[in-house]
């Protein structure tokens, strides 16, 4: 894969992180979605792309109050499924809550997750974010692809991403009651399932 | 649906021309969460750095810990070797506090409840969107009622600062439903008795004896507590437990006193007419220290050995061999007041009778004996003084006093009280509630009401480190950074063993960490709902490290100087053996200790200890008792992964002669089921043992957590509290007994009767 692409595969990944932050019309809005929905449909996802573009205001701009129920909706379903929750979230958003024997955050993986940023001349940028949350570890394999370390790309993803992202994957398909995370973790997978295997 | 194409076709190929925004710019404008960083080498797990100043909380002993922190993450906990309370040492519970910090189902993020109160729908919220709801709301509450129409209740060092603005605000009642329900009548009743109050400073390091009624150390594991025990028995001195169950530290007594439950005061009465009767009290100390020595004399004449020795079912030689062993060993005797001592709602006068044979033995500031500790002091923060509108004073709406009812209530308005009152809404409404770290779902008794008075209230506003059973009933509910990352409670103490150099130490609380997520500490949170409501000039201190220095300027301290010694600052100290001969007083109004209080015939109530008889058990049933596991710290500690997988859930004891007679066996699965009908939610499992009486079924304190997001502690064990469908409440104190239900067992949904 050469880094002239028609579509970036830095903005695809920097796209499924954002996607995974706390919805937020800040970001959540016609740009993102018409990417996404663009994306699934181009992906092969026709059924998730057609559900999501059904949910989008034809004009979000316009319909903002339409676009504040869909972001409502999504906020209470992300924090369900990823903050907290009855029954507990089903699929907090961090590695080593899969990859520890008793799922513990910021544990040893999410030590060794920093570390690999560091030594690929990254790091987190404010203390409070927790390195081996979904979104981070998207948009460091967006900062890779970008400058063109494929390779690396490929070791993050077989030592870091996918050994937890599957589980994740499965649960959030299995529990969402929203088609937007369904989708997403789909699209994810897409991209970081076959450079893999 | 599997997609078509691979990624690599797909790059080749897409163009996202239905996209209505350039990909490029859309994924431009979010801020990252990535930026340069420095190379690090490999290795730098190595960089492991201790961190002074943390002070246990897991539970509320307060060990002084150190933190190892690797690259902002707390790796390891330990004693901080400076101090001289625990050492180096920390117990189960100090070590699993890594877990609790990292626990995935902690509260991260302001929360609203979309949902009802009891089945909450979360919904993250910003902190502005969350303070400006709590300020809004608390604000109509107090225009539409008055600041009466709030009320509070709050636990732990965090909720200090909460309840001084909410007294600021006018709010009249407050209370500490941990507090009221486990030590708070004990207190007070040292307070009267003594004129002050002792807590657990009792020398069993240096005692000849020690008697220990409602205390179980050992499973009540306080580090210096059980060391001041192990080495009592260690140097040579004897053990009594009174106690209906073979508890651990009856395990380490010389007599065990099979006592009958609820007749602890007959007990103690029969032990001091005895040593009365028998001239073997300490004449001495009585003539010099007590006050109303011959009044008590004649009232407790009437419970003879004889008599206590059928109310108590232990042999009349069992007391005698008591009071010999106390008489031959004091005044070097250890009279241990207990903790979690809210039994029959008659237990002022059982903790009352503690400090009266203590005084009869001569047993204060002694070796072995209680002990006034002199701390090192600090200040308070204030919030300014106010005039409300319309002459409101709150004094005139605290329910305790307009009802003119438990005189020697602990501080604040007893939580039944409260509860009643947000219910009713007489004498006014309370539509407020605020609670701060505190789960009365878990506290106190008559769970059902408690739920009645939250779904009656116009907003409920929780702050909590853990999605507790009371945070279900939120409306909003703020996540506050927990005890390892944030300043608040300065611990004062003394070295552990009385007799050795006698030193003071002072160990503020300091965050060994950063809080993760959104997690705040108490003063960024109430004073940005203190701003909201229009007191941003009263505001007095604008952060809890600015809290914590303003407390430690009156011991001539600052947090940069304890920073400087390790996170304790340690000076010569009091030897408490030589405070009552220094003082020649004990600071009551007598200036001696109260055998005889006038102040309780005063109010209507004995002016000696009493024993009162408690109703029994009905037929088919057998008192439930309740004590602790040495892992947990009741429910707070149940969701610590580590420390659930040493102790999951509260076994069931019950007699093995009953066990074999109901046709169950060891390791049942069984559920309770009480005098009402109550069953408890969910199951464990039976212990059959010989170390138990027949008349009563015991479980620790606290399991069998009911909010399901909690997802490791969620449905272990029995929650004894829900078993409690009834209780006494205190005269003196206003606090609620919790040993006054009756329960029997289920096994595969059958009730099974208690045999007679």
């Amino acid at each position: 894969m050469n880094s002239d692409s028609g579509v970036s595969l830095g903005h695809i990944y920097r796209l499924l992180a954002i996607g995974m932050r706390y919805p937020d019309s800040a970001w959540l809005n016609e740009g993102f979605m018409s990417n996404l929905v663009a994306l699934l449909g181009e992906a092969g996802f026709g059924t998730e792309s057609a559900g999501l573009s059904s949910l989008m205001p034809p004009d979000m701009e316009s319909g903002q109050s339409l676009a504040d129920k869909v972001i409502n909706a999504l906020q209470v379903e992300f924090t369900r499924l990823f903050i907290n929750a009855p029954a507990g979230c089903p699929a907090p958003p961090f590695g080593s809550v899969y990859l520890e024997s008793c799922g513990s955050l910021q544990a040893v993986t999410t030590e060794k997750v920093r570390l690999y940023y560091r030594s690929h001349g990254f790091d987190i940028a404010d203390s409070s974010i927790i390195p081996d949350e979904i979104s981070v570890e998207l948009e460091f394999l967006g900062l890779l692809v970008s400058k063109g370390e494929f390779d690396k790309e490929g070791h993050f993803l077989k030592e870091f991403f996918r050994p937890w992202f599957v589980t994740f994957r499965d649960i959030v398909l299995k529990e969402a009651r929203h088609p937007y995370y369904p989708a997403l973790v789909r699209l994810i997978d897409f991209f970081t399932s076959q450079e893999v295997e | 649906m599997a997609p078509r194409m691979s990624r690599r076709r797909f790059l080749q190929t897409a163009s996202l021309a239905a996209a209505s925004v350039p990909l490029s710019k859309v994924v431009a404008s979010a801020q990252p969460t990535l930026a340069p960083g420095t190379f690090a080498a490999p290795g730098s797990f190595k960089d492991t750095k201790t961190v002074t100043g943390g002070v246990c909380e897991m539970c509320f002993w307060r060990c002084q810990l150190v933190g190892k922190v690797r690259n902002g993450r707390l790796v390891k906990l330990e004693g901080n070797p400076k101090s001289i309370d625990n050492g180096k040492a920390l117990c189960a519970r100090g070590n699993a506090g890594i877990k609790l910090v990292y626990d995935p189902d902690r509260l991260k993020y302001p929360m609203k409840n979309v949902g009802e109160r009891g089945k909450p729908v979360w919904k993250r919220i910003s902190w502005d969107e969350a303070l400006d709801e709590c300020a809004s709301r608390l604000d109509g509450i107090v225009k539409k009622y008055g600041p009466q129409g709030l009320a509070v209740w709050y636990h732990g060092a965090s909720a200090h600062y909460p309840t001084a603005f909410f007294k600021f605000l006018g709010v009249p009642n407050m209370c500490e439903p941990a507090f009221y329900q486990c030590r708070g009548q004990t207190a007070i009743a040292m307070l009267h008795t003594l004129g002050f109050v002792p807590n657990e400073d009792v020398d069993m390091a240096n005692a000849k004896a020690m008697l220990l009624i409602g205390t179980h150390i050992g499973e009540n594991v306080h580090l210096s507590h059980v060391r001041n025990f192990i080495t009592g028995i260690e140097r040579g001195a004897r053990v009594i437990v009174v106690d209906p169950r073979f508890s651990s530290a009856a395990a380490k007594a010389h007599v065990w006193v099979k006592i009958k439950p609820a007749t602890d005061t007959a007990f103690l009465l029969a032990v001091m007419n005895h040593l009365i009767a028998s001239g073997r009290y300490n004449k001495k100390f009585v003539e010099k220290w007590c006050n109303g020595f011959e009044k008590f004399k004649t009232a407790i004449g009437g419970m003879t050995v004889a008599k206590a020795a059928k109310i108590c079912d232990v042999p009349e030689s069992q007391i005698v061999e008591v009071a010999d062993i106390l008489a031959a060993n004091a005044p070097n005797v250890a009279i241990h007041p207990g903790r979690h001592a809210t039994w029959y709602g008659n237990d002022f006068q059982r903790i009352r009778a503690h400090a009266c044979l203590a005084a009869l033995l001569g047993a204060y500031e002694v070796p072995g004996g209680i002990q006034k500790i002199e701390r090192m002091s600090t200040g308070h923060v204030h919030w300014p003084e106010r005039e409300f509108k319309d002459d409101y004073d709150p004094e005139d709406y605290a329910l305790a006093e307009m009802e003119e009812k438990y005189p020697f209530r602990p501080p604040g308005t007893p939580t039944d009280m409260i509860r009643e009152t947000m219910i009713s809404g007489k004498p006014y409404p309370i539509k407020g509630m605020i609670v701060w770290g505190a789960n009365p779902i878990k506290t106190f008794p008559c769970q059902e009401e408690t739920e009645k008075a939250l779904k009656n209230m116009d907003f409920v506003m929780v702050t909590d480190v853990s999605p507790t059973d009371i945070t279900m009933w939120a409306d909003i509910l703020l996540p506050e950074a927990c005890y390892l990352e944030r300043y608040d409670h300065i611990e004062k103490g003394t070295q552990w063993d009385c007799a050795d150099k006698p030193q003071q130490f002072i160990a503020p609380r300091m965050p060994l960490i950063e809080p993760m997520f959104e997690r705040k500490d108490s003063v960024w949170i109430i004073n940005g709902i203190a701003r909201r409501m229009g007191f941003e000039k009263d505001i007095p201190v604008k952060t809890q490290e600015e809290y914590v220095d303003h407390c430690l300027k009156e011991a001539g301290l600052s947090l940069e100087k304890i920073r400087q010694q390790d996170g304790i600052y340690i000076r010569k100290g009091v030897c408490s053996y030589c405070h009552a001969q220094k003082q020649h007083s004990f600071p009551t109004s007598s200036g001696k200790i109260e055998l005889y209080l006038d102040d309780l015939k005063d109010e209507g109530f004995s002016p000696v200890p009493v024993y009162t008889r408690v109703p029994e058990p009905p037929r088919g049933y057998a008192r439930m008792i309740y004590g602790r596991s040495p892992v947990h710290s009741f429910n707070r500690t149940q969701n610590n992964a580590w420390l659930n997988h040493e102790i999951p859930e509260n076994p069931v004891w019950i007699n093995d002669e009953l066990a074999a007679r109901m046709g169950l066996k060891d390791g049942d699965r069984v559920a309770l089921e009480n005098q009402d009908g109550k069953r408890s939610v969910s199951t464990s499992v039976l212990k059959v043992t010989p170390g138990i009486r027949k008349d009563v079924i015991f479980l620790a304190h606290g399991f069998g957590t009911f909010n399901s997001a909690m997802t490791v502690g969620y449905g272990k064990g029995i929650d004894d509290q829900s078993m409690n469908t009834r209780t006494v409440i205190e005269p003196e104190t206003g606090c609620c007994g919790m040993r006054v239900n009756f329960v029997r067992i289920v096994k595969d949904g059958r009730p099974i009767d208690i045999p007679a």
